[in-house]
Parts: structure tokens; sequence; C-alpha cells
């Protein structure tokens, strides 16, 4: 329950109508199927709701919250148990009035936007001027600030935009205790065209490699970079999803390309990497895209166990897509050179998409973000994923740890039968990171099935811990941090110190930043336990 | 079905926000790509689509209680389907204005009675009209225009008026042109006059569904008696209501149900009325919700996981009546449609709908500002819409805020390029 008085007081600094404790309105933002690996759908009820509509007024909410004792956690669009909060007793900060972008500084390359600016609003008007915005792979409905400064952040334009944590610069930052920050040259009156000074950086406190994920306060306004996008001013296509009937861009094409093996896969994707080219560059799995378009046909017995079918996945299992945008026939010309020289080379087939009818609806679904919504076709999806430097060591432990764990997990009814193959696939970092996800798509109104991809995690966690891959999950959950902060330089115990300097009420949700809990084993077999225990003392000793 | 009966489905919400904004493929601007209303409106997630969706799953799970907070928030919406649509650009298993048809009869399950509504309810009993006008002026809108009396003779088309054209003076022009428009073209048209009662879809929409049931019975037996094989109404919400409301409580009506727009462009491509005089104009259109996604048709209930359920038998908002407006307005001479941003199944709603228009009038005002807004971006002098109830929001707003903006009903436009100008004059439309 908010204390009388401390309602009383978001009320007279927000005004009546930004904050409730009636609690059917609560549970709405307890409800959070997705990237959860709680197997009740419900997280904990917030004890009310605030709805601040400027920095001041997020600042009146921190500072309450620490008068009172209260802890608070700010979202965005929350899509995710991420953006809720973690235990009890949490004033819930929906951003959702702070919604604007800025600026749009189109000589500096760079757009400014408040916490609830929309990934497919600020891609839209920046189109309207010939830029893009990277994209994370939920698509259009996301917070870009949410995402460039509380957590992770990559997709599939990663060979072009980098991911989250490398398009943000200046920051406006309500630290914990109510005090704002400004990072980058935003501190030193310049503007925001540099996260990293002259001012203060603190980019790695700020978010390091995964998030905060709302434990150090809240982000309240961040400049994002800006990239070249050299197609039309307007981009609107006929249709909503698969019917979507647009032509491509001038010197734009999506390809396809069908690779023997891993190896192959692996070694082409590379090369095509290293020459700096895709504007996209992913592979996906022919199963997860067969669900987006037929989830009810895939639950068809007789079409799961048709062996043609089957063994058309399999075909298509090393497949790799490259959409091109580029800005002359003469870069058109030589990205289609190295990529046809790469696919045959490695004895691949390449097929443009646009061919088989598939080019329209997947470059424009991709580009403008309108596409990921097929994630939630079957229920929710989970993805688990890795990410490594190497191509060919992330193809290692896609093909022999990841896949397996899916076709186990489908085998027990746990998650959908997708044809498990292979989920996907991209580059980092413009290339020199490996990033893979296996797709989980479940009915989280199924308590088998939240239980057993609970279930599943462990299993991919070993399997993490086995491969030497970097992990990411769900977001920073107590019991994944607790497990993997020795094996990697002890990160949980910083993060305690940081939040104890930046934070030394408590006040800033610490479930997904400090919180511990022990990895929870047991629902491994008592040698897959022994396993476990064992990879987890090579790793946490160095010997691994 | 009881609410209870919705948990599955609405458990099957995955929080992903679609429902707040126009499908992303659509989206132009920061400005125009809010699609709801509602938590455009009021910001908290519950607002949403979705957060209702939540919402009723905590109340039939008992995790909260209906109070008179929740109940507002259940009516502030305006019912407008956008949600639902935008939804089911992705999702299979649920359909959303279903279920927050079904959280309304909840409320007036169980006590929880907006008073507007309930003043509208009673107009309805005494007066058989929601706006509370005697039931002995209904018919005056037609005088003079001729029509058939379908109450002691048999005519084709079966003209129903609906509540608003009825009584409202401002809209008399529209519903009495659209009638010589018909004529104009050949229709043998009659209309119930002071017999002719309220379509009941409205309070279906605020939860009295009993009540609602007895005026489905009503209107089947006027179109009965009328021997007509074709209804026409001017209202869109009734024509949404006669195509998804009536089969849904099993009330079929025996009859093609046609709005005036799919009927004058019938009678435009068939040559029957003529388009001879230019209105050289710059428009824009407004996709009323009851005429565009609301009024797909019913597609009967699917028993199971509705993930299984075939497509033909999913309401996407899709089919709703977009093109025939459209093909009006382009066969007009003279005239060009610029369009708006948020168009055709996923436009912004005007803000009468759902009852809102009655119990929280500022909001509904704020809603067709947003849209008048919209509209004067494009560019263009006027405003075109097809539905009373979205008329009078936009003029009621116009009023009040001084935006420079005409507003014409589609039928006035038809009515100047055919020809038939005012009351009484001759039609040089054949
Ligand atoms: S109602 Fe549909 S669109 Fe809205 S949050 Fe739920 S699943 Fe997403
Ligand atoms: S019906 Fe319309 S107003 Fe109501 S929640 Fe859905 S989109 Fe919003």
């Amino acid at each position: 329950m908010l204390p009388e008085e401390a309602y009383k007081e978001l009320q007279d600094a927000l005004g009546p109508e930004n904050i409730s404790d009636e609690p059917a309105l609560l549970d709405a933002y307890a409800w959070q199927p997705a990237f959860s690996i709680n197997p009740d759908v419900w997280t904990p009820r917030p004890i009310a709701v605030a709805l601040p509509g400027s920095t001041e007024d997020v600042v009146a909410i921190v500072r309450i919250c620490n008068k009172h004792g209260l802890k608070y956690k700010a979202m965005c669009l929350g899509w995710g148990a991420h953006a809720a909060p973690g235990c009890e007793g949490v004033v819930q900060i929906d951003l959702r009035r702070m919604d604007r972008i800025l600026e749009i500084d189109e000589k500096n390359m760079y757009v400014v936007v408040e916490p609830f600016a929309v990934a497919g609003q600020i891609n839209a008007e920046a189109k309207k001027l010939g830029f893009s915005t990277h994209m994370i792979s939920a698509g259009a409905s996301h917070s870009p600030l949410a995402s460039s400064t509380s957590g992770w952040g990559c997709c599939w334009d990663g060979v072009s935009m980098s991911w989250s944590s490398r398009n943000v610069m200046g920051v406006e930052w309500v630290l914990p205790t109510g005090d704002v920050l400004r990072l980058g040259s935003l501190d030193s009156g310049l503007g925001w065209f540099s996260g990293d000074g002259p001012g203060p950086s603190l980019r790695g406190i700020m978010r390091g490699r995964g998030g905060a994920f709302g434990g150090l306060g809240v982000f309240t306004r961040c400049a994002l970079k800006l990239y070249h996008w050299p197609g039309p001013t307007e981009n609107v296509p006929d249709g909503l999803l698969w019917d979507t009937h647009k032509e491509l861009p001038e010197n734009s094409r999506a390809y396809i390309a069908l690779f023997g093996d891993e190896r192959a896969l692996a070694d082409a994707t590379q090369e095509v990497a290293n020459e700096g080219i895709g504007y996209h560059s992913f592979g996906v799995g022919l199963g997860n895209f067969l669900s987006g378009i037929w989830p009810h046909l895939m639950r068809n017995e007789a079409f799961r166990k048709a062996e043609w079918l089957r063994k058309i996945v399999d075909v298509m299992q090393f497949n790799w897509m490259w959409l091109l945008c580029a800005n002359s026939p003469g870069e058109l010309e030589f990205q289609e050179m190295v990529i046809r020289k790469e696919v045959a080379e490695h004895g691949g087939v390449l097929i443009d998409m646009e061919q088989i009818g598939l080019g329209q609806p997947l470059f424009w679904g991709w580009v403008l973000g309108s596409f990921m919504g097929v994630a939630t076709r079957c229920g929710v999806i989970g993805t688990m994923w890795g990410q490594d430097e190497v191509q060919h060591a992330m193809m290692e432990e896609r093909v022999h740890g990841g896949e397996p764990i899916k076709a186990s997990g489908v085998e027990r009814g746990f998650v959908e039968n997708d044809l498990p193959g292979s989920g996907f696939h991209f580059f980092l970092e413009e290339g020199i990171v490996s990033h893979y996800e296996e797709v989980l798509w479940y009915d989280h109104r199924d308590r088998k099935a939240t239980q057993g991809v609970r279930d599943m995690v462990a299993e991919y966690t070993m399997m993490n811990i086995d491969y030497c891959m970097e992990s990411g999950f769900v977001a920073g959950e107590p019991e994944l941090r607790t497990l993997y902060g020795p094996m990697e330089h002890n990160f949980h115990e910083w993060q305690k110190k940081i939040k104890g300097v930046l934070d030394p009420g408590d006040s800033s949700d610490p479930t997904l930043y400090s919180t511990e809990q022990e990895f929870d084993l047991s629902s491994l077999s008592p040698a897959e336990q022994a396993r476990a225990r064992r990879l987890i003392e090579e790793k946490r000793s160095g010997n691994r | 079905m009881a609410l209870s009966d919705y948990a599955r489905d609405m458990a099957g919400c995955s929080r992903n926000s679609y429902c707040k904004f126009v499908p992303w493929n659509k989206a132009k601007s920061w400005r125009f790509s809010n699609l709801c209303p509602s938590i455009t409106r009021f910001n908290f997630h519950a607002y949403s689509g979705g957060g209702r969706l939540n919402m009723g799953l905590s109340l039939v799970q008992g995790r909260s209680e209906l109070t008179d907070g929740v109940a507002e928030i259940i009516y502030r919406c305006q019912l407008c389907g956008a949600c639902d649509m935008a939804c089911k650009v992705f999702k299979d298993d649920f359909d959303i204005t279903d279920i927050l048809l079904e959280m309304r009869t909840h409320c007036v399950e169980q006590g929880q009675f907006n008073p507007e509504h309930m003043f509208m309810l009673d107009n309805l009993k005494k007066e058989g009209n929601v706006l509370g006008e005697p039931k002995a002026e209904r018919g005056d809108w037609a005088e003079g225009l001729g029509l058939k009396d379908i109450n002691t003779e048999k005519a084709d088309v079966l003209f129903h008026a609906g509540c608003r054209y009825a009584y409202d003076k401002d809209l008399w022009g529209v519903v009495r042109g659209a009638v010589r428009l018909m004529q104009a073209a050949g229709a043998d048209v009659g209309t119930a006059g002071n017999a002719e009662a309220c379509c009941g879809g409205r309070i279906y929409e605020l939860g009295f569904r009993g009540e609602a049931m007895n005026y489905a019975d009503d209107m089947l037996s006027r179109i009965d008696a009328s021997g007509a094989s074709t209804l026409v109404t001017c209202c869109s919400d009734g024509y949404a209501h006669l195509r998804y409301l009536y089969p849904r409580m099993g009330k079929t009506p025996p009859v093609e149900v046609l709005h005036i727009t799919e009927f004058l462009s019938r009678k435009i491509a068939e040559g029957r009325l003529r388009m001879r005089n230019e209105v050289p104009m710059v428009v824009t259109y407004h996709d009323p919700c009851h005429l565009g996604r609301m009024s797909e048709s019913y597609r009967g209930e699917w028993e199971g996981d509705k993930l299984d359920r075939p497509m033909a038998m999913k309401r996407t908002g899709k089919q709703g009546c977009y093109e025939p407006p459209r093909e009006i307005l382009g066969s007009i001479p003279g005239l060009r449609l610029v369009e708006m941003e948020r168009i055709r199944e996923y436009a912004w709603c005007c803000g009468a709908g759902g009852g809102v228009l009655e119990a929280y009038p500022d909001f509904s005002s704020w809603t067709a500002m947003e849209r008048l807004e919209e509209a004067q971006s494009t560019g263009a002098e006027a405003l075109v819409t097809a539905c009373p109830w979205c008329e009078r929001s936009f003029k009621d707003a116009l009023s009040t805020n001084g935006t420079r903006l005409e507003l014409y009903d589609l039928t006035e436009l038809v009515l100047q390029a055919a020809g038939i100008q005012g009351e009484g004059g001759d039609s040089d439309a054949a």
C-alpha cells in the first residue's frame, strides 16, 4: 500500500489525473507474460502508478519515493517482465507522457528523444529526412531511449548500425537520489553530439554491457545516432504484414543464401560482413518463419510430421539474408558481386527474394520494424541467446548446443513445435560480434510451458558456460547474475558497489541490477546437475 | 457468455502495445501515429485495449474488484475497434472488441451503471430513442418526401433513418437528401415513420444487452412488414449493428443491409445517378469506425482455441466499407481527395461512440479535435464523413474551437454533384 501522505505528495506534484492506486489498474501493469523466467505471468503489483510529464516530474517522484522509503521502477513501452516491478512495494513510473522527439540534428546526425518516443515514430520522422535509426529486434514498438540507456538492444541491422549501447550519445539522467546528471557533451553545454565528453562519460556505469534495467534511476532524454537512409522519404507500403506491397528502393535488394553446412555459412557470411556489406544481415529459422505465417497450420499434426516439410526445413537451416541499400548502382554492383562470389565459393545458392514473392514484405517488414509482432502470434516469444566474437564459434554453439535443447523442449511439450532447426542469428558491431538467439514460442497461459521454459533456461545457461559464450537470456535476473558474477570478474559485486554509491536508499528497483539469488538447478536431472556443478566450478576457477 | 468465459482470451494478451499505435507499416509521422483515443488521452496502460484485457482478467480472477473507478475506465472508451484491428495484424486468438462489450455487460450485471447511460436507457424505454425526443415526432424528418409508409404498404427498399438523423434537425438535410438521391436513382423506398425505433446497438454497447434484444426484434418485425429486400441506412452505427451485433444475437436481418454510400456508389456505377456538376473542392475523408472496421460482418463463434480458427472466421477490420465512399468522391467532377494519415481500418475515431459523447463530452470533444487537426494537416478545405454521430461530434468540436474547416456529409456532396439542390429541388440526376 502506498502511504496516504506519499499519495498526496505525488498527486500534488503530478496532478490527480496522473497518479493512481486503483488495484485493477495496477494489475494492468503486473501482467507481463514475455521475457520472463517466472512461471507466473503476474509480476508483483506496483503500489501505485505515476505518470510524469517532464524531467522535473520525474525528479519529484524520485524524491518523494526516497523520502518515504519507497522503491520505484520506470518503464516505457513495457513489453516484457523486465519493465515491471521485480519486488513488492514499488511505484511504477510510466513514462508515457514523455513522448516527444525533441530535435533532429541533420548536420550532426542525431535525434534527441524522450523515453516514450517510439522507434516506429522516430524512424518515420527520420526517414523523411533521409535517415534511419537502429531498430532492435523488438521492432517498431519499442523505446530507443530505454534500449539505449537501460537494456540490451541488438538486432539484424547490427552490421550497419551496431547496437543500442553504441548508439547513445548525450544523456539526461535522473539519479536514484533525484539529482539530474548530464552525460557527455551535454554536460559541457555543447549539445548532444557525444556521450563520452567533453563532460563525464559514465556510459560503462550507466548501462555497462547489458544495462541496469531500471536499477539506477530514470533516463529522461537522450540523443541517438542517425544513419544514412538511401531510400525514399515516403515509406508507407500497401498492406500491413504479409500482404505488404511496395517496390524496393532504388539500389536495394533482398537476398537469401542457402549453404550446405554451418562452416560454409560462417565463412561466407563473415567474409561479406568484413567488407561492411549489408544494411541488414541475418539468418532466420524457416520453422520460425512458417509459424509466423501459419501458426495454426504448424499445430497440425499431419503437417508437422510431413517428411517433405522437415526436409525443406533442414535444407534451409543454414540460411542467411542480406537486405542491401546502396547509394548508387555502382555500390550495389560491388555488394552483389561480393555476395555472389562468397556464396558461390562456399557452395551456396543465392536467391533473390523478390523473385519468390517475399522480397517486399520482408524488406519493408524489417526496415520499418513492422514485422516483429509475429513473434507474439503463438502466445509469447522467449529467446535464449549467446554471443561470441567469432561467427564460427557461434555456429558451433547454435548447431550443437542450442538447437538440441530447443528440440528437446519441443519434445517435452514446453514450446511450440516450429520444426526447430535454427533460430535467428546476426552480426553486431559492424560484423565483429556474432549473436544467435534460439526462438521459443509458447503459450504463456499453459503452466507446463512457462515452467518448462524456466527449465530450458537452466539448460541453455549450462550450454553457454560449456561453450564459453557470453550469455544474455532475459535481463539481469538475480539468479543468473549470481551464477555468472564469479565467472566474469565478479561484475555483480561491482554492480552492488555502484548501486551503493548512486542509490544509498536502494530506491530504484534493484531486482535486475543488484539483488542476488541462488541459481536453481533442481529442474535438471541428477546427472545434469553434476555436470552443471562441474562446469560452474571449472569456469569459476578459471579452468574453462 | 459471461466475462469469466473470456478469461482465457484475456490471458492471451502478450502485452506488446501494438493496440496503441497504427500498424507500423502505416506510421507516417510522430504526430498521427497513435491509434487508441483512450490511452492517448488518459495514459495509464489500463486505458488501452490490451490494458483493458489485463484489467478484466484481474477482475475475473478475483485479484481486484469492480469499483466506480474501474467502471469509469471501462466506459471511457469509444468502442471504436481500433485496438482489435491493430492487435489482429498479428494475433489470431482473441477478439478485443467482443471482450470490451462483455466488460460493459459485466458492469451492468454488477450494478455499475453510468448515470448518463441510464438516462439514455430511460429515454429509449420511454420514447424509443436514446436522445429522449418524442416518439410521435420520429418521422417528421421525412415530411413531404413522398416516402412509402411501410406500416401500410410494401416497398423494395426500407430506409432506416436512425435516432440521430431522425431528430437532429441540423442533419436533416443529409437524410432527406439521401432519400431524394435514392428516389432519383429509381428506388422504391419506404420508411416506418413514427413507428421506427432505435436499432438498439448503442445500448448493447452500453451493456444493456437484454434491452438491445428487444429492439432487434422490433427492427426485424418492421423489416418483415415492409416486404423489402434491401435495408438502407445513413447511420453508420445502425449499419454496423445490423451487420454484426444482430447476427451475433441470433437476429440476422433477412434482407441485404446497405449503407447509403454503398447504395449510391452502386447507382453511380450503374449510371442511375450522374455526377454532372463540378464540385471544385479539396476534401479529406473520415472513415467512421462503424462504417469501417466495426461494420465487418459476423463470422460465427469458434469453439476451442481461437488460434486454430480459420482466417475466414476472423474479423480483421479490413472488410469494412472503405471503397464505396472513395468511389463516390472519385466520381465527383472537380473534387480532389487528399487522405489523412490514419485511414480505413486504422482510422482515428471521431470521439462519439460507445456512450462517450453522452457520458464524457470533454473526452469526446478532445478526440474529435485530434481528428480535425489531422484533417487540417492535409491542407483540405473540407472534411467529409458519412455518419451522423461523427458529424455531430465534429460539428460540436468545431463550434467550441474556432477551427476553420468545412464539414460535409458525403451525401451533401453527391447532391451538389447530381444537381439535386436543396429541399424539393428537381432532379436532373438520372
Ligand atoms: S491486446 Fe493485442 S496488441 Fe494489445 S498488448 Fe495485448 S497482444 Fe498486444
Ligand atoms: S475500442 Fe477504441 S477507444 Fe476503446 S480501447 Fe480500443 S482503441 Fe481504445
